[in-house]
């Protein structure tokens, strides 16, 4: 209802509206060199009602190429029931520097199963200006599925012995080649729901990737996965060969490798070098015995030679690491082939005694030649 | 005496002689572990046991990488001879299209879109990375003091880490089998045939976008509540200049603070391009053309001006021909508002 007062209100406002009526704009600045990247974009989120996503594979990154320090807004665009938690949202940059923003997807109850685009802008501000600004802004966006049906997935962690293991869990959806992250923890064991489909389970200790399991879930489904994790492991495994200088042959065979233990200390460790000839099994012995085996690398090396010496065929070395009396781990086979001559010892060393024979006998026939010879003189004279 | 000095010069040749030539302990004998004697350790070839980038802090192998930040390439070689004969190490960082694998060394001349090549050599102790420098300059960049060799070299395992930064036209890529990605080359060099090692990681590049909006200020002059869009008048402000950088497809965007405040009240966006009372509308086309113009949204939804942008060199593609149209409700307070116009790069 128009009343005399609106009426009144609104004869005061049209002078004023045609003798200001122009929009005067205070001067805009200019502000560019915000840029975005990040992992948010290629995510094929598919994810049941109730349930979440994240991990820290999902991220974008926003960067400031300006000159001056940039103030940054982050903002998302997505459909009811459906929100997007950012692991920081107003925030400066220095010059040249950049900021990571973790991202995490929630798909409540309430949201209708389709398909929908999903977008997080970093948009540049200034503060304390007046006037109309353009402003650099960047956006990822990002296609998310929602889906009705479920499954229940729990993963654990475990030494062979099946004792708990405290690790990094990562839970992966695969489609269409590609691992997409669904869920993260840190305490060595996860559960969550999951859309139907096939998944990569990752165990990892100390960085290192140490057991992984892909398998398929059904709707309504729920599997235990268990990820066995060898937490100690050879690495550098080789075999030098040494030779004597003067012939040439095989003296001995050095063994060099590194323990790496990622998670923790063991009481008593023991490394056992298997050894093969053309195949067939030859000599096993203990060569390194740690008590403790701590944690971290220790580089360690033995010189091989065969009880029965060297022999012209192949070789085969292996390694097999010991925790507390049990097998834990091996190592592949290396093989050294050994030939010409065979045995690097007795026959080399007979020919030694025939040469050293040969040259002593010369060198005192040849002093016996030349004493004679003075005598011969001498009595001449 | 001359017969018993020479006699005695002899049997000292012959006994060192003797003694020089009988070997002091016998391999064959028994499984020592020893020897004595003077040896010469084989050389052996060297193996890449893994090449793989580690984020520049340290950590387990990434499987994408972002433009415009630093990474480091790590390369772990044995040598069961000792690293200590290593003379050269490379690793390269290649664009893999179409995920054919690619076997042939890519060679030590890198591209700023395609391929980065990274090296270290002994008898210099350098660090160098392939492409640097060009026109336009790549930002490809490799930080020599963060680089790391392995620090006990007599060990016969070791390790070398690039410290480099991923250029921002490095071509987007998701990686993964039969998708474009990027794998990685490592080469060690000790003293015979480098040997080689390709590692197909197949890994992503992330998308990468960059707007610079150059243009310093805008001006309508005066424009008129109720005066509507039109080209060449005083409701349009012309060649706004905005630099767009990507990796990849692009799209260019255009949105607005719904919101425009002064001392004497705000104005709200319209963005159906018919202002009511107190609102404004606006209309933005990347080519000065008011037909193909879109109305321009709230913040954070953006309207496409231009969804053709595909990757570009590290100059970025500067479009120079936006043009902003403003409309006012028919009744509008005079007023100096404040707000912001934003142009916005998103992946294409």
């Amino acid at each position: 209802m128009l009343t005399y007062s609106k009426v009144k209100r609104f004869a005061v406002l049209i002078p004023l509206v045609l003798l200001a009526s122009l929009f005067i704009p205070a001067p805009a600045e200019a502000q560019g060199g915000i840029a975005l990247s990040g992992s948010f974009y290629r995510q094929a989120f598919e994810i049941p009602q109730g349930s979440s996503v994240s991990g820290p594979s999902i991220y974008v990154v926003v960067f400031n190429n300006g000159a001056e320090e940039l103030s940054v807004r982050m903002s998302t665009e997505t459909p009811v029931g459906v929100n997007i938690s950012l692991s920081e949202d107003d925030f400066t940059i220095p010059p040249g520097g950049q900021q990571k923003v973790m991202i995490g997807m929630e798909v409540t109850e309430d949201a209708v199963p389709g398909e929908y685009e999903i977008s997080i802008t970093a948009e540049s501000y200034k503060e304390g200006v007046s006037g109309i600004q353009l402003m650099g802004a960047a956006a990822q966006n990002a296609n998310l599925k929602v889906v009705g049906e479920s499954a229940l997935v729990k993963v654990t962690m475990a030494n062979p012995d099946g004792e708990p293991v405290v690790g990094t869990v990562r839970l992966f959806k695969l489609v269409e080649g590609q691992n997409y992250e669904f869920a993260y923890s840190e305490t060595g064991t996860l559960e969550t729901r999951v859309s139907p489909g096939s998944f990569i389970a990752s165990g990892y200790v100390a960085g290192e990737n140490l057991a992984e399991e892909t398998f398929d879930i059904a709707a309504d489904e729920e599997k235990t996965i268990i990820l066995i994790v060898k937490t100690v492991c050879f690495e550098g495994f080789g075999i030098v060969p040494n030779y004597y200088t003067d012939t040439g042959k095989l003296a001995f065979a050095q063994t060099v490798y590194t323990l790496n233990n990622l998670y923790q200390t063991y009481p008593e460790a023991e490394v056992v070098l298997k050894v093969t000839f053309d195949g067939t099994p030859l000599e096993e012995t203990t060569i390194a015995t740690l008590t403790p085996l701590e944690k971290g690398r220790v580089g360690l090396k033995y010189n091989y030679i065969p009880a029965g010496g060297w022999g012209d065929g192949t070789y085969g070395f292996m390694l097999q690491l010991n925790l507390e009396g049990e097998p834990y781990i091996t190592t592949l086979e290396e093989q050294l082939n050994v030939s010409g001559g065979g045995v690097a010892g007795a026959a080399s060393h007979s020919r030694y005694y025939i040469i050293g024979g040969v040259a002593a006998a010369a060198i005192i026939g040849g002093a016996y030649f030349l004493m004679k010879r003075r005598k011969t003189k001498a009595s001449s004279a | 005496m001359v017969k018993k000095k020479f006699i005695s010069i002899v049997a000292t040749l012959g006994l060192v002689l003797a003694l020089a030539l009988v070997p002091v302990a016998s391999p064959a004998m028994a499984a020592e572990d020893t020897a004595t004697g003077s040896f010469t350790v084989g050389n052996v070839a060297p193996t890449i046991t893994s090449v793989e980038v580690i984020p520049a802090a340290g950590g387990s192998a990434v499987n994408s990488m972002t433009p415009g930040t630093a990474y480091k390439a790590k390369i772990v070689v044995n040598d069961a001879n000792t690293v200590n004969d290593t003379e050269q190490v490379r690793v390269a960082i290649v664009f893999d299209s179409a995920d054919s694998e690619p076997a042939t060394d890519p060679g030590e001349t890198g591209d700023t879109q395609t391929l980065a090549c990274l090296k270290w050599v002994k008898s210099t102790d350098t660090w160098s990375i392939s492409p640097t420098g060009g026109t336009p300059a790549t930002t490809w960049s490799i930080t020599s003091g963060s680089c790391t060799k392995p620090s006990d070299m007599t060990l016969t395992t070791g390790t070398w880490e690039f410290y480099f930064t991923v250029g921002k036209v490095a071509t987007e890529g998701t990686g993964g089998d039969g998708n474009p990605g990027w794998d990685l080359f490592g080469e060690v060099n000790d003293e015979g045939t480098p040997v080689e090692m390709w590692d197909d990681r197949d890994l992503a590049m992330e998308w990468y976008g960059e707007v610079t909006v150059n243009t310093a200020s805008v001006d309508w002059g005066s424009v008129s509540p109720g005066m509507d869009f039109a080209e060449g008048d005083s409701s349009e402000e012309v060649n706004i200049n905005v630099t767009y950088l990507a990796n990849g497809d692009y799209d260019e965007k255009v949105g607005a603070s719904q919101n425009w405040t002064s001392p004497s009240g705000n104005a709200t966006l319209n963005e159906t391009a018919s202002p009511g009372e107190g609102e404004f509308s606006l209309k933005a086309d990347d080519t000065g053309t008011l037909t193909s113009a879109v109305n321009v949204t709230a913040s954070p939804t953006y309207e496409t001006i231009d969804d053709t942008g595909t990757q570009t060199d590290d100059d970025g593609e500067d479009v120079t021909t936006n043009s902003l149209w403003l409309k006012l409700g028919t009744v509008f307070t005079e007023a100096t508002y404040t707000g912001a116009i934003y142009y916005q790069v998103a992946n294409g």
